[in-house]
């Protein structure tokens, strides 16, 4: 080949190239958004000019000093050429309880009377020592209080000191390692409005990975449950329904027998009927069978809960709400039993004849001969009924009415419906379901390949 | 030596006890449901009274209800990305046979969208499509009304071609002609296509209701305003926009797979041949490459069809609950009902079944979904079909 040809063909093979990775990043650009969206702090994700911004986690923070230490507030609108804010600081708040080491905490007997300037003024106790605005008071210095924080009586105040300002704590229980303190007053308070200079109030952005989106989103609907119902739930269809179609494919494969070819078109032409022919009626059948069985038997066994462990609800024995509803209609697959057949027809014949000779059983064939030399067909099914099984909605949205039964894609829409606002939950639960299917296909990426094209085109 | 017939008989018990398993649920959960919907499409039944036999009312009501035609066409329109999609898998699959290093990888990633398709991926998609915040319904906030008038002219124009298609192909098969036309047999239908595209397009310019949209609205009149209350809330997008997200999760999914296995058995040596005789890129694809792919191609279609005919469930549950609603032009059934966008056939009967509880009309929609799918498949295989087995 000559010298220019050959760059020639780099050079389209360079632009190929090109190609395919803006091809990739396109497939790719909607889940990392997907993700960025997912570690965002804020529920309102703003939108920002910067591109970094829009796509890193993130946060804008408000921000003002007083007394010498940052407090997160929240902009007003602007008053008289000042601005007000709100004190938006999450800390402890009145009423909320804190365990802490008694040193940290700094009792006082504080008696504050009035001046006619309308000043507060520290009593002339002696040895009185507060600490307020993290100065030191001594005794009689007058300092200025906000009107709410303080009485005229006098009390014996323990105040903790926190960024920002000081919040006064009751004792609540005492051990020997920590008093347990109530929250009763705070400084600067949560949700406090003030007036500041414009040129006080400071805003900025804050990069900040929210890793707790996702134990929020773990908690908020039980996604516990429902990754377990559609952990158990996609095992079981898994393993039943290469079972079952395997041991009809060998019969379809290899055995003769009246009726084979009219039975296998029979299969062959299910795969056409669309799932809402045969739903409706399925559905019937759980929706009635058991008070059906029940009066038949005049027990109710057959409606009543059941539970595992005597706490773990685990639906009904039959019917709508029961494992059996969910699982049942995926064990028996005619495109299993079609796939595993093409795959069965092509396997020497010669070796059955071998292992007959040798005295194995029909059953004893298909269990040490055919299955063995069938794994990759087997796992291709497996994987395909496993993320089927997986990602299918419809229907377990149709015959779980109980929460306790929602599998995963179940409990997400359902999510949805309630966290409709608060999109990096949503995403980062949707994140959660997405991860086993993206292993798995990782994993068992060839199997997909060769399974697709046996399922297609070997006919 | 046992008996022959005694052999033949021990066989068959052994294959029965083989299938009784797989059976036994294919007569409970395919079979058997299948006659008992068929029964349910004659009566009226509310799941909680004791059913009626109701003749063929079901299929009357079916006939006069303005919803189900206007859901029959949303169906048809979402069906259109199924031509589009397998024109771009082809085109991705031929990419990707050149020797080209990392093509696991790529194909990998290519891959990943149509593996995750499901609820989590339409909440993700049902986010991107958002105004506020969304990728990108903030980025394309509002559209220029040429481009919604193409998109909601795509069905009728390519319906259209298709008939186009059909007919000089009839034409050609009338006159016995054996010449092959390489570029010409294609010409008629696509330069039909882009011309009524065109004219549509044109048509709204000059503020006329383009007969290619079912609309009654010109869409002259959305200028400024299109697509401002999000791309799912509007009705002009919504559909294209599921369209778009199809395409997405399409593009490089089971489809690129099947044409790229079909590419990789066609033998080289036919190439080979092929270049010796000097024959062009076009002449090499039309000849060669388009034939062997005959089979792939047909039964990539079929499937998809079937999928089509099926489809929207899940998207317009989750997505936009059903679509918002627009009124119809004067020619269509639905003639000034407003009626929601993105409800689908599949939609419409999880609705009737398990919403409104009226399971007789819900399984007569569901028989009429199943002779739609059956026809369209019978028809494909007549004339497509020969040389497949599936």
């Amino acid at each position: 080949m000559s010298v220019e040809s050959e760059r020639a063909r780099k050079l389209i093979h360079g632009f190929w190239y090109v190609f395919l990775v803006l091809v990739g990043v396109t497939m790719v650009i909607p889940f990392l958004w997907m993700v960025s969206a997912s570690f965002k702090p804020q529920a309102v994700m703003k939108v920002h000019d910067s591109t970094y911004r829009n796509w890193m986690p993130g946060e804008d923070v408000t921000w003002v000093e007083l007394d010498g230490e940052p407090v997160r507030v929240k902009k007003l609108g602007t008053k008289e050429s000042r601005l007000g804010v709100r004190v938006v600081q999450t800390g402890p708040r009145d009423g909320m309880k804190v365990k802490l080491p008694p040193g940290e905490v700094i009792e006082e007997d504080v008696q504050f009377s009035r001046t006619p300037a309308g000043e507060w003024r520290l009593s002339e106790k002696e040895a009185v020592r507060v600490r307020l605005f993290r100065t030191r008071s001594a005794a009689g210095e007058p300092v200025t209080l906000p009107g709410h924080a303080l009485t005229e009586e006098s009390f014996l105040a323990a105040f903790l000191e926190e960024p920002g300002g000081w919040t006064r704590v009751q004792e609540q229980r005492r051990d020997t390692f920590s008093i347990e303190w109530r929250v009763i007053d705070r400084h600067p308070r949560f949700g406090e409005e003030i007036l500041l200079p414009p040129e006080e109030v400071h805003e900025e952005w804050r990069e900040k990975i929210a890793f707790s989106n996702y134990t929020k989103a773990w908690n908020a609907v039980s996604l516990g449950r429902g990754y377990l119902n559609s952990i158990v739930i996609a095992l079981i269809v898994t393993l039943g329904q290469v079972f079952t179609s395997s041991l009809a494919a060998y019969a379809f494969a290899r055995l003769n027998f009246r009726g084979r070819d009219m039975l296998f078109f029979g299969y062959l032409a299910t795969m056409m009927i669309p799932g809402a022919v045969t739903m409706i009626p399925v559905y019937v059948l759980f929706a009635k069978g058991p008070a059906t069985l029940d009066a038949l038997m005049s027990t109710n066994v057959f409606t009543a809960d059941l539970y595992l462990f005597k706490w773990l609800q685990i639906g009904k024995p039959l019917g709508i709400d029961s494992y059996m509803a969910l699982m049942l209609p995926g064990l028996f697959s005619a495109y299993g039993t079609f796939m595993l057949r093409q795959f069965f027809m092509s396997i020497p014949k010669e070796l059955e004849d071998a292992a007959r000779i040798d005295g194995c059983s029909t059953f004893g064939i298909y269990w040490n001969v055919i299955l063995p030399l069938s794994k990759p067909a087997l796992a291709t099914l497996a994987i395909f009924t496993f993320i089927g099984n997986w990602k299918s909605f419809m229907w377990p949205l149709i015959v779980c009415q109980s929460s306790s039964l929602r599998t995963l894609p179940v409990m997400l829409s359902y999510f949805q419906g309630e966290y409709n606002t608060e999109y990096q939950l949503l995403m980062a639960g949707s994140m959660m379901a997405l991860l086993p299917v993206i292993v798995i296909f990782i994993l068992g990426q060839r199997y997909f390949v060769s399974g697709i094209r046996l399922g297609a085109l070997k006919g | 030596m046992v008996p022959r017939t005694k052999r033949r008989l021990r066989e068959a018990l052994t294959a029965y006890c083989f299938i009784l398993p797989n059976f036994l649920g294919f007569l409970i959960f395919t079979s058997g449901p299948v006659v008992a919907s068929l029964c349910l499409a004659f009566a009226d039944w509310d799941i909680i009274t004791p059913a009626k036999f109701a003749g063929i009312d079901n299929f009357r009501k079916l006939v006069a209800d303005v919803k189900f035609w206007k859901y029959l066409w949303n169906t048809a329109f979402l069906m259109c990305r199924i031509p589009i999609s397998m024109a771009v898998s082809l085109g991705m699959a031929m990419v990707l046979n050149q020797k080209l290093k990392a093509r696991t990888v790529f194909r990998t990633v290519f891959f990943l969208p149509s593996i995750t398709a499901g609820i989590a991926v339409y909440i993700l998609w049902g986010r991107l499509f958002n105004k506020d915040f969304g990728l990108l319904g903030r980025l394309l906030p509002s559209f220029p009304v040429w481009i919604i008038a193409a998109l909601e002219a795509l069905p009728i124009c390519l319906f259209l071609a298709l008939v186009v298609f059909m007919l000089s192909k009839l034409v050609l098969w009338a006159a016995r002609s054996t010449r092959d036309l390489p570029l010409g047999y294609y010409l008629l239908p696509a330069l039909g296509f882009w011309g009524l595209m065109v004219l549509s397009v044109v048509l709204t310019r000059v503020g006329l209701v383009s007969p290619f949209v079912p609309g009654a609205v010109s869409i002259a009149s959305l200028e400024g305003t299109a697509g401002t209350s999000g791309w799912l809330n509007d009705p002009w997008l919504a559909k294209p926009s599921l369209m778009m997200m199809g395409l997405w999760g399409a593009l490089g999914g089971f489809n690129m797979i099947l044409y790229l296995a079909a590419l990789q058995n066609i033998a080289p040596e036919l190439y080979e041949a092929a270049e010796i005789d000097g024959a062009s890129r076009w002449q090499k694809f039309r000849n060669i490459t388009w034939p062997l792919l005959t089979p792939t191609t047909f039964f990539i279609f079929v499937t998809s069809c079937i999928g089509g005919f099926q489809g929207g469930f899940e998207s317009a549950y989750i997505m936009t609950g059903g679509g918002p609603p627009a009124t119809g032009a004067a020619w269509t059934p639905w003639a000034g009902e407003t009626i929601a966008e993105t409800t689908t056939i599949s939609y419409y009967i999880f609705n009737n079944a398990y919403v409104y509880l009226k399971m007789g009309y819900a399984a007569s929609m569901a028989w009429f979904l199943f002779l739609l799918v059956f026809g369209v498949t019978m028809v494909n295989w007549r004339y497509g079909g020969k040389r497949v087995v599936y």
